[in-house]
């Protein structure tokens, strides 16, 4: 496993991580855990339980999409400082994806009442979480909401999807 | 103050509408009036996991307005500029219709917050607010919240992991609807047969005119 100051120079090469002092990283890594993910470990699974939110330190990882049956999206992971599973660091709602480790990976998880403590200490890696979770959660209600539109607003072709559905 | 009393954190009921509220440094008195607030604020849902001292330091930054029955407090499409928690009194909640009428869609009372979208985001309003009786409100702009955050609040951070936790649990109910949708098609196609027949009919009707 990686030692401390090795994942702090690592994660701390993440813009959204620049110039935090090394002190304030140590706390951070001291309330989580540091994971070691193998090639095609699930990491979560769609439907799952967030438990932890993660900081992927090394390695890469898959996320795989299905916004509805027909559709496949992936993303991979790579960049030291990514975020995965990133409500888990606030709330555990379902994981709405399956995430696999592609290659040997390091990931720092952090649970989501550490993650409180942190944010009450004002640690300021939480604190740029936060930040960074703001930007993404909003984006992201934009975006169910703009599918939720579509799918109201061009009910010819949500009928001939269902339709294509149902036959099978 | 005796040794083994706690400081007193003061703060004052403000001097008029729409002055910031006044609240000197710690070591003043903090009277009954003043817990009375901080009290208002902890049965708040987004202020509820905040200390009192937390609470006070987010008063110093919001004002206090009263607001006639009518007043127009947030108007539909206006940048969000900031957010309003209501401490006495009632507001409409308006959304244009299509056909540009204003419906009414909801009505809140004391201790609801509205518009606290505008702490995160200046996107437009997405509704308007209207007061329908005298309303006493605490406005916290998105301005003074962001020099908050700047300062790197404990405060304004768990208020902004609430709003989190608003904006996550909104995103799950609008992406659960989405798969109820698309996991049990046969229970919708009557619905959006009738949707499309409908918005067939509106646009010949349309192109009719």
């Amino acid at each position: 496993m990686l030692p401390q100051d090795q994942i702090i120079a690592v994660l701390a090469g993440h813009r959204t991580f620049a110039g935090i002092d090394p002190k304030a990283w140590g706390t951070f890594i001291d309330a989580g855990a540091v994971v070691a993910l193998s090639p095609d470990e699930v990491v979560y699974d769609k439907g799952q339980t967030h438990s932890a939110g993660y900081v992927l330190v090394s390695g890469r990882l898959e996320i795989v999409d299905e916004p509805y049956p027909g559709r496949r999206l992936c993303t991979q992971l790579f960049s030291a400082g990514s975020l995965f599973a990133e409500g888990g660091f606030i709330k555990h709602w379902e994981h709405r994806r399956r995430c696999t480790a592609i290659e040997s990976s390091v990931a720092l998880a952090v649970e989501s009442h550490a993650f409180n403590d942190l944010v009450e200490s004002g640690n300021v890696v939480a604190l740029r979480i936060i930040d960074r979770l703001l930007d993404e959660f909003v984006l992201d209600v934009r975006e169910a909401n703009q599918r939720l539109d579509e799918v109201y607003a061009r009910p010819d072709r949500t009928l001939r999807r269902l339709q294509a559905l149902q036959a099978g | 103050m005796a040794a083994d009393e706690k400081p007193r954190l003061p703060l004052h009921r403000p001097v008029g509408d729409g002055s910031s509220l006044d609240m000197p440094s710690a070591g003043g008195q903090r009277g009954r009036n003043d817990d009375g607030v901080v009290n208002f604020f902890r049965s708040v849902h987004l202020f509820n996991e905040l200390s009192a001292e937390q609470i006070i330091e987010v008063l110093r930054v919001a004002h206090i307005e009263t607001h006639p029955a009518g007043t127009v407090l947030a108007r539909e499409g206006d940048a969000a500029d900031a957010m309003y928690i209501i401490e006495r009194g009632e507001v409409a909640i308006t959304k244009a219709s299509l056909g540009g009428d204003d419906v009414r869609v909801a009505y809140l009372g004391d201790g609801s917050v509205v518009g606290e979208m505008a702490l995160i985001v200046g996107s437009p309003r997405t509704a308007s607010v209207e007061a329908v009786a005298e309303t006493r409100v605490y406005r916290l702009s998105g301005r003074d919240f962001d020099s908050l955050r700047r300062q790197r609040s404990v405060a304004a951070y768990k208020i902004l992991t609430k709003l989190l936790v608003t904006l996550g649990d909104r995103r799950q109910r609008v992406l659960n609807r989405l798969d109820e949708i698309h996991e049990n098609p046969a229970d919708y196609v009557d619905e959006f047969r009738r949707l499309a027949v409908e918005m067939a009919e509106q646009i010949a009707e349309n192109e009719g005119n």
